[in-house]
């Protein structure tokens, strides 16, 4: 019979389809240890008007939070 | 992001005694993905800083954010030193070595959040401040 071999690829269409969609970016652990210096950088302010180079934030604690609105 | 609220509990707590910053990077969940997003938040991923700048001023004013926000590179310079995409918690200490390292992702972004106070306390209890009510 034909069908449950159509079924079949049905699914195996739509099981693909799912794993190709769910190939979103995982998150990477990245190299960096505690202990380690934190890598420098120097970026702009959410307005343009400021930029924040990291090594000049010595002297105390620093915390990033790393993110995105979506 | 993951949750405003913690991070803004975070900045109340310590904004006078460490420097906290959102760095705004590329877009988790850009148009085009998988993941439904609120309409107010369906974007594609800035191709520019300037673009970049701006999603981050419009995120920041629906979500009324108070902690100040750097923006990374268009090429994800500091998304890429760090690993930080989609969202993740460093914390550094006043020499700018690593001190924490959260997980990433949405998963680990919570838990990093209530170790953040733990932490913060460690680092600064060498100046003799007083413990924060939280």
């Amino acid at each position: 019979m034909n069908r449950p071999v159509l079924l079949f690829a049905g699914v195996l269409v739509l099981v693909s389809a799912a794993a190709v969609l769910a190939q979103e970016q995982q998150p990477r652990q990245g190299n960096l240890r505690v202990g380690d210096a934190a890598p420098d950088f120097e970026i702009q302010d959410v307005a343009g008007k400021t930029t924040v180079k990291l090594s000049n934030l010595k002297g105390r604690p620093t915390v990033l939070l790393f993110g995105s609105c979506t | 992001m993951s949750s405003v609220g913690s991070i803004e509990n975070l900045y109340r707590a310590y904004k006078d005694r460490a420097n906290i910053y959102v760095i705004y990077i590329r877009e988790a969940h850009p148009l085009g993905g998988k993941r439904r997003t609120p309409a107010e938040f369906q974007i594609t991923d800035p191709k520019t800083l300037a673009e970049r700048q701006a999603v981050a001023e419009k995120f920041a004013l629906t979500v009324k954010l108070q902690v100040p926000i750097l923006v990374d590179t268009i090429d994800d310079q500091v998304e890429q030193a760090y690993a930080g995409w989609p969202d993740r918690i460093y914390i550094l200490d006043a020499d700018g070595r690593i001190a924490f390292k959260g997980q990433p992702g949405p998963v680990g972004f919570a838990p990093a959040a209530k170790s953040a106070p733990v932490v913060m306390d460690k680092l600064l209890s060498g100046a003799g401040q007083p413990r924060p009510s939280r």
